[in-house]
């Protein structure tokens, strides 16, 4: 239970966000479309563009730049809260970079939109480009392209090197400069998703788990839990299933809030092995009937769990639907440990957070 | 991102084989099966003997019960046919998966590791 209150607690943190978005796991370019998919929003519309501009050239930042070992306080995310869009960027940078990058942004900060222009057609003019491809006009266009400053923040991590955070923010109306009341600050989200990764967190999503978003996350959750243990095609089989099933429960038996069905998505790693959360609101009048199927699978002991699914299975097969009404089933008997759950009522109505741990050894 | 989800179907009318391969885990999968089940009812009309071969790397739940939908339609007497079940050899859970099947129906099955 205590890995679900934590799910729980993001979730009031997060209460204002259309969409949460925060990764912190494997960094390669194979993950950019993901994202941007998870990131789609008919609000966000008018700019589209920008926004999958500058979520690809963040993300590409920390592929191009990382360390070969993985450093603590990798992250990248996106919140979209109310008119604005907030993504932000947290890897670790050697000394040289360091003292480049406070210079530049310093720089580009000071700067009003048409000295940055003016400056942006310079440098390409005289072709000035950095050795991986110049950090300064990707910064200069990311200012320009978000039509707000750029939020950064540098910490130390040792002699060699300091911690690199900074947030583009930017509104759904383009060209729109966020005002100083409005703003989210680069301190609260290092807080906030700083606090995300101390709980083992590898990915987090909140927003709608309509079916292209279903995808996306199933790809990102294959790819950050490959086992390396001997029985490895049974160990990513059982994450994988537990994942596509509790997300399709989502979809299925989410209750509909105004066009979307709203849920969160989680993926931990602890010592144990992976521990995957849902949260979603569930219909009026389905609370019971929830608690009653959580209850009972949970009763289930081993030998029970291979005999019931068989039996509910062919039972339900001659029923017409998609629901094969097996699914949580199937994840038990797979995972063998049994499911955390709880609901609460807030305005919407009742929410259901439930979780399982996959343990690394079976 | 379709591929990712959705298996390739092939329906060989002439030879009466119908292949279901790569990965199902489709949401919808009722409505992604419904014109196999219907082809199939139709090729039963006019022909005794259908094989339903499968070589699948993943299916959800949901898929699991519109294969049984569909290779129940054999078990009625007057056919006959069989479900070719490739598993990869070093995947235990996809033999698993298919020994489950098998107990459920009575149609035979013919288990082949690829």
């Amino acid at each position: 239970m205590k890995n679900l209150k934590k799910i729980l607690k993001f979730k009031r943190e997060l209460r204002d966000d259309l969409i949460s978005l925060y990764y912190a796991g494997k960094f390669s370019d194979q993950f950019t479309d993901l994202m941007i998919q998870l990131t789609q929003h008919e609000e966000h519309e008018e700019i589209k563009n920008n926004l999958s501009y500058l979520m690809v050239e963040v993300f590409q930042n920390i592929v191009r730049y990382k360390k070969e070992n993985k450093q603590k306080y990798e992250i990248f995310s996106l919140r979209s809260i109310d008119d604005h869009l907030h993504i932000f960027s947290s890897n670790v940078v050697d000394l040289s970079s360091y003292s480049i990058l406070k210079d530049k942004l310093k720089d580009i900060n000071e700067k009003n939109p048409d000295d940055l222009k003016k400056l942006y057609l310079e440098i390409l003019k005289a072709g000035v480009f950095g050795e991986k491809g110049g950090a300064g006009l990707g910064l200069l266009q990311m200012a320009r392209r978000s039509s707000n400053p750029i939020q950064y923040n540098f910490s130390p991590v040792n002699e060699e090197s300091k911690l690199f955070q900074y947030q583009l923010d930017f509104s759904i109306n383009k060209g729109e400069r966020i005002h100083e009341r409005d703003k989210v600050f680069i301190a609260e989200n290092i807080t906030l998703l700083e606090e995300i990764y101390d709980e083992d967190i590898i990915f987090l999503f909140k927003g709608d788990f309509k079916k292209e978003n279903a995808n996306a996350i199933l790809n990102i959750i294959q790819a950050n839990t490959r086992f390396q243990t001997k029985n490895k095609e049974f160990n990513d089989y059982r994450v994988f299933h537990t994942a596509v099933e509790l997300i399709q429960n989502i979809s299925r038996h989410g209750k509909d809030l105004g066009g979307s069905i709203e849920g969160v998505f989680s993926l931990m790693r602890n010592d144990s092995g992976f521990y995957l959360a849902t949260g979603n609101y569930i219909k009026n009048g389905e609370f019971e009937k929830v608690e009653d199927h959580f209850n009972k699978l949970n009763n289930y002991k081993g030998d029970d769990l291979q005999r019931v699914y068989l039996k509910t299975l062919k039972e339900n097969a001659i029923t017409e639907s998609n629901q094969a009404g097996v699914g949580l089933i199937d994840v038990r008997r797979y995972n063998l440990s049994p499911f955390d759950f709880d609901i609460i009522t807030d305005n919407n109505g009742f929410y259901l957070t439930a979780g399982v741990l996959i343990p690394f050894y079976i | 991102m379709n591929e990712f989800s959705e298996p390739t179907i092939n329906k060989d009318d002439s030879n009466g084989v119908v292949s279901i391969s790569g990965i199902s885990m489709m949401e919808d999968a009722m409505d992604f099966y419904k014109p196999l089940k219907e082809w199939a009812d139709q090729y039963l009309n006019s022909n005794k003997a259908l094989v339903i071969d499968f070589e699948l790397n993943y299916f959800n739940s949901s898929s699991a019960k519109q294969f049984i939908q569909l290779i129940s339609k054999l078990e009625d007497d007057q056919f006959e046919g069989k479900v070719i079940w490739k598993y990869p050899n070093d995947h235990i859970i996809m033999y698993d998966r298919g020994k489950e099947l098998e107990a459920i129906l009575d149609v035979p099955f013919e288990f082949i590791g690829t």
